[in-house]
């Protein structure tokens, strides 16, 4: 796509990474993907930003497929993505962090393997809703993906 | 025994039949009882095949089960009898000698002399077998005085690959005492009917198989094959043969000989040389044999005998010797043979005439000792001459007249005399000339001239003999100059070679005149040089330098691309040499795409000329986007009328023309239309000529790029490959989709077919044929992202959705979907539910008070696109629709044409989805349109309005369109509805949207516009007092709707544009109120959808 991606050079890190979105494909394909977020929490357990990805699958899209349009918002897309640093704060450094998938429905563990990678994930909530703040949203057809960050409310109360 | 191999033995047996009947008539006559016995057994043997169901009953009665069984029975009886006899009979029992005829085993077919039972008794005195019954696998040799016509012909499946040989062959075998090689005694008639090459493969090839799978003699046949696979298995087999010294062997060369004898013929007519007489050396000749084989070469055939060192009676080994080697291997190698011609004693008696070819030829030899180190590279040399002939350079160099100059480099007043060099000076002047200096050839001395023909031409000639010491010297010092200057020298003489001076460095013209100053200086001799791309070339371009010069040839392909161009020059040279590599069937990828006008060309104004360019570039960006290419290159051709021209003969042609044309080239391809539009304007411009001048205009596009391939990306495979895993729920509606594909369709008809249908598309992806009873199947796609129209959804279609489908499109169309199908129901009921569509509407209407004046315009707006109904139909609507009556002046400005009239109104998407006739045919009609293109009528609409739905409708359908049309959404069309209304606003700032929305580059997007309107002074938005409430009302509603729009897909849109009110909010006292009035409502919005608050920011 002549882009440049960064990823991580930690091995462990990046199969990590590789993993968890591979594992999330089957389900975005089924559409049962409503977002997948990465969560930044310190060590309370409590978010601290959020970056937000809103997928809409068109699933009624054939094989016709118009690569240029998608090619030129996704390149966009992810050059927003790198630009996105100076929306956030600089975190200290013993904060964590996660991909979590929020689903439509749950799917049935036994019904595929795939789904035993998903753990529930025990990150805990804001008490009041989010500040968000878009960064990129591509609505091509058949791929509708939005990106925002979810910063807590300033009248979340501090821990 | 199994019965599979009694049955083919029975089958072989029977193919014998006929013949052995012949046969054995024959064998009739022979007085021996026993004799006749076989015969008779052979004969009743043919009976019994022959006639199954009189065997059947004849030997119904034997313990055998079946005819099969009964032959297993006999030959195995036949067998222990033969060798209980041979037991008795065995020769000198004693088994310290091996048997002559061990591993042989006979098959006598018909009559011999001597019989077959004296055959029998040499078999089992001297070890062999002797079968009464053929047999591929036990039998070895078929032994025959005579075959009847038809064997002959059919020699294969009479003899099964064996070898068919003479009785003779066992008489002389045990007179000689040991086994002969059976193919001197190869039945005459064989021998004369020699089997093709051809022929022969096959045989060679089943008898190898055959001889695999039994335990009969081993037959290795050195394979003619050519596959080299073959032949190294087969040389293998050989290997392992010869190294058991066992009778095996025998039957090898007996195999081979054959083989030789029969291949010897073509390969001596190949190779007639070759076959000269030589002594013959068995023991030379294995080794050789070996080589050949273990090569693999081309010739392999040629395999002999000679593996059997014992075969010195045999009189075609002698003959045979000769043929070892491949031919391929003697022809590369001529030096060895002049050397050995040379080395032929005989050379003595014409020792002066051949001394000097002896030097050369003896030279090689000291030059490679002496060049050694050097010449390594010699090989590779001349391979890599021929594998990378493109931008060579070879350069030849040879001595002039090297023989005398040598001779005379010291003699300084003799340089310009004509001197020839020769064995002898004599009298009579009978010898002969064997070089000649150039002054000398002027007189027309030539070498191999007798002394005294010359000295008649030239009395002043001078003569010197050979001085082989300064021959050897100077050629000597030749190579060292050549071997200074280039690693890469192929000696062809001693003083002639070739360069490759590709990899020097320079001029290799500098180089050649560089060296040939050298050797000058070196040897006192002038060389002569050549340079040209192959040594063929640099050959003649010596030929053409000498004396003493050198010549260039430069590649004939450089010098004729550099006068017609880089391709037409490669064509031209290709072409002269008879080389085209263009392929057949492909089809020739067009180089240009371009559309010209020069029939009916008058521009009044600049205005006139520019609107025609932006048509022509619309009709040639879609032009470009039929092909699916994109171009680089732009051509803009003028014809302009010539100053004294007159007035065209033809109505409105173009007469006499000076034809002007300019071009421009972009970075990168497009079929963009307004990109092509810009660089026409650009190009037009350039021209700087008085419109009405001109005659014609055509727009050509160049240096083509395909837009697939610059769509194909690397990770298209694994995009698509998710993003397309079509459910099944959809699958319906996925036959369609093609059409639906694009955000922005454009009315499209395929005419003629009726099957086709009316295909409607809309932005969710949702696409619904339309089932038709138009007799025209028009397939009308919106405009824009606009769901069609209820009026077209079809009713099959949409009772037939699953429910939440059914329930997604409801909302889509805003609940009305239920009523529409409900309408559909009952017929009777279809005015109602019109009527109580249209009250609905009129309370929308009334709500938005102040507009009432805006409103039927903007109907009016909105009908245009979407009425433009055959007027034919205009009688049916008007009892349906009860409000229709302000619509019907729309209509007239309807077309009854269902071709669009030009190929800009076709989607060219669905164009290349359509079959192949059907594309052809709409082409074809598409010309007969084209002019609509220029006419007013289209120019009315510069901006894109849709001329869809030009298909006829029912009256139903109409009504349910009218549910549409009011229901206007802002944001719908291309342009939004709300450019046409705000641009007929009395409102400032409304105007100023409308005008900002083009000025934005009608993306459709508010963003682009609101950036574009904080270019202006937001100070001035708010100098405005009139209809304040009611622009503030539109405004706020306008940002609702197209909050609605995008909330759900585009929240970042959403949040650039409501960024940009909040600064204009800070200048504006109008969007303050604005904003405040929308931001809540977005906040509601965005939080009903995502779960949080949008962050505005105060930083700005």
């Amino acid at each position: 796509m002549n882009l440049v991606v960064q990823r991580a050079c930690h091995p462990q890190l990046r199969d990590y990474i590789h993993s968890a979105v591979f594992g999330l494909l089957p389900f975005i394909q089924k559409g049962m993907v409503e977002r997948a977020a990465v969560i930044f929490f310190n060590t309370d357990g409590i978010p601290v930003e959020r970056f937000v990805f809103k997928l809409a699958v068109n699933q009624s899209y054939g094989s016709k497929v118009e690569d240029a349009n998608l090619e030129f918002s996704l390149r966009s897309f992810l050059i927003k993505l790198s630009v996105s640093e100076s929306l956030t704060k600089v975190l200290p450094r013993d904060y964590r962090w996660e991909i979590t998938a929020y689903f439509r429905s749950l799917p049935e563990a036994s019904a595929n393997k795939d789904v035993e990678q998903w753990i529930p994930t025990d990150t805990r909530q804001w008490e009041q809703p989010p500040l968000l703040t878009p960064i990129k949203s591509m609505s091509s057809e058949p791929l509708c993906v939005q990106l925002y960050i979810e910063h807590p409310s300033l009248s979340e109360p501090k821990p | 025994m199994s019965m599979e191999s009694t049955r083919s033995a029975n089958s072989a047996k029977r193919s014998f039949n006929n013949n052995s009947n012949s046969a054995s008539s024959n064998s009739n006559s022979n007085p021996s009882n026993k004799k006749k016995k076989t015969s008779q057994k052979t004969l009743g043997v043919a009976w019994g095949s022959n006639s199954r169901s009189s065997s059947r009953s004849s030997f119904s009665n034997s313990p055998f089960s079946n005819f099969g069984s009964y032959m297993v029975e006999k030959n195995r009886k036949l067998q222990n009898q033969f060798e209980a006899e041979a037991s008795t009979s065995s020769h000198g029992g004693s088994g310290s000698v091996k048997p002559i005829f061990d591993g042989v085993s006979i098959f006598v077919d018909g009559f011999t002399v001597p019989s077959s039972q004296e055959l029998r008794g040499y078999m089992l005195k001297h070890g062999g077998r002797f079968e009464n019954y053929f047999s591929r696998r036990r039998v070895t040799h078929i032994i025959c005085s005579n075959l009847p016509d038809s064997k002959i012909k059919n020699l294969r499946s009479f003899s099964r690959g064996l070898p068919v040989v003479k009785p003779t062959w066992i008489l002389e075998s045990v007179t000689a005492n040991k086994l002969l090689s059976w193919v001197p005694y190869q039945l005459d008639q064989l021998a004369n009917n020699q089997p093709k090459l051809s022929a022969f493969f096959t045989l060679k090839r089943s008898s190898v198989s055959n001889g695999a799978s039994t335990h009969a003699p081993c037959q290795v046949n050195p394979e003619a094959e050519d596959s080299s696979l073959k032949v190294g298995t087969s040389g293998d087999t050989y290997f392992s043969e010869v190294s058991e010294p066992f009778e095996h062997s025998k039957q090898i060369s007996g195999e081979s000989d054959d083989l030789v004898d029969e291949n010897s013929n073509a390969s001596l007519v190949e190779e007639p040389a070759n076959s000269s007489g030589k002594p013959c050396e068995v023991a030379m000749a294995v080794p050789s044999n070996i080589d050949t084989e273990d090569e693999s070469s081309v010739k392999n055939y040629l395999q002999s005998n000679h593996y059997q060192p014992s075969a010195l009676v045999s009189s075609n080994c002698i003959n045979n010797q000769n043929m070892k080697g491949s031919p391929s291997s003697t022809v590369s190698e001529p030096s060895n043979q002049s050397h050995s011609t040379l080395g032929d004693p005989n050379f003595v008696e014409n020792y002066f005439k051949n001394s000097r070819l002896h030097f050369i030829g003896t030279w090689r030899n000291r030059y490679r000792k002496r060049f050694r180190t050097l010449s390594d590279g010699f090989n590779c040399t001349s391979s890599n001459i021929k594998a990378s002939a493109l931008k060579t350079a070879i350069m030849h160099v040879d001595m002039d007249c090297f023989f005398v100059s040598v001779v005379i480099r010291n003699h300084l007043e003799l340089r310009d005399k004509p001197v020839a060099v020769c064995h002898s000076d004599n009298r009579k002047g009978t010898a002969e000339i064997s070089s000649a200096n150039y002054p000398a050839r002027d007189y027309g001395i030539k070498a191999g001239m007798f002394v005294r023909d010359a000295k008649a031409l030239c009395p002043h000639l001078v003569i010197f003999p050979y001085n082989f010491e300064a021959y050897e010297e100077v050629a000597d010092q030749f190579y060292s100059v050549l071997h200074k200057h280039g690693n890469k020298v192929q000696a062809v003489s001693c003083d002639e070679a070739f360069l490759d001076v590709t990899d020097s460095e320079g001029d290799p013209q500098l180089l050649a005149s560089k060296i040939r100053r050298e050797i000058f200086e070196t040897t006192g001799c002038t060389a002569s040089a050549g340079i040209a791309g192959n040594m063929l070339m640099a050959r003649l371009a010596t030929r053409t330098a000498k004396p003493d010069g050198q010549c260039y040839i430069p590649p004939e392909r450089d010098s004729l691309q550099k006068d017609f161009g880089l391709k037409t020059g490669e064509m031209l040279w290709n072409y002269s040499r008879g080389v085209d590599n263009r392929l057949v069937g492909l089809i020739q990828e067009s180089k240009s795409v371009g559309a010209e006008v020069n029939w009916g060309v008058r521009f009044k104004d600049v205005k006139d000329a520019q609107n025609f360019l932006s048509n022509l570039c619309k009709e040639v960006s879609l032009r470009l986007q039929g092909c699916g290419v994109e171009g680089r290159t732009f051509t803009l051709k003028i014809k302009k009328r010539r100053k004294d021209a007159e007035e065209p003969t033809k109505y409105m042609g173009h007469g006499d023309c000076e034809n002007l044309s300019h071009s421009t080239t972009v970075p990168v391809a497009t079929d963009d239309v307004e990109v092509l539009q810009r660089i026409t304007k650009q190009l037009f411009g350039s021209f700087h000529l008085d419109v009405k001048e001109i005659r014609g205009v055509g727009l050509q596009v160049s240096r083509l790029e395909s837009t697939e391939n610059s769509k194909q990306g690397l990770e298209r495979n694994s995009l698509k490959s998710w993003l397309t895993s079509a459910s099944a729920r959809t699958e319906e509606l996925c036959k369609n989709n093609y059409v639906a594909k694009e955000s922005s369709n454009q009315g499209c008809e395929g005419e003629g077919d009726e099957t086709l249908g009316q295909l409607c598309g809309n932005s969710v992806g949702l696409s619904i044929q339309m089932d038709s009873n138009t007799s025209n199947g028009a397939a009308c796609l919106n405009e824009v992202s606009v769901p069609p129209p209820i009026c077209h959804l079809d009713m099959g279609v949409l009772k037939s959705l699953p429910p939440e489908l059914f329930s997604e499109l409801n909302e889509i169309y805003g609940g009305k979907l239920v009523d529409f199908v409900a309408k559909n129901k009952g017929k009777t009921e279809n005015m109602n539910h019109t009527l109580r569509a249209y009250s609905h509407e009129k309370i929308e209407g009334a709500m938005k008070e102040g507009q009432a004046a805006l409103l039927p315009s903007m109907v009016f707006q909105n009908e245009i696109p979407v009425e433009n109904k055959a007027k034919q139909h205009i009688a049916k609507e008007v009892p349906a629709v009860s409000g229709a009556e302000s619509f019907v002046p729309a209509s007239g400005l309807t077309k009854t044409d269902l071709i669009p009239s030009s190929l800009s109104q076709v989607d060219t998407a669905v164009l290349q989805q359509l079959p192949e006739e059907l594309k052809v045919d709409i082409l074809e009609h598409l010309p007969a349109h084209r002019m609509q293109v220029f006419s007013p009528n289209v120019l009315l609409y510069p901006t894109e309005i849709p001329l869809e739905a030009l298909g006829t409708k029912t009256a139903e359908n109409n009504s349910g369109s009218k549910d549409f049309v009011l229901d206007n959404n802002l944001w719908f069309g291309t342009p939004p509805h709300w450019v046409e209304k705000f641009k007929v606003s009395n409102c400032l700032i409304l105007n100023i949207l409308a005008e900002m929305y083009y000025k934005s580059g009608s993306t459709g997007n508010l963003s682009p516009i609101l950036q574009c309107i904080s270019s202006v002074s937001i100070h001035q938005l708010d100098a405005f007092q009139d209809g304040w409430d009611e622009a503030m009302y539109i405004l706020c509603e306008l940002l609702k709707q197209y909050i609605k729009l995008k909330i759900e897909l585009d929240i970042e849109e959403i949040y650039v544009c409501f960024r940009l009110l909040r600064r204009f909010a800070m200048k504006s006292e109008f969007f303050i109120q604005m904003y405040n009035i929308v931001y809540p409502y977005l906040q509601a919005l965005v939080g009903e959808n995502y779960g949080g608050n949008l962050h505005m920011s105060l930083k700005d």
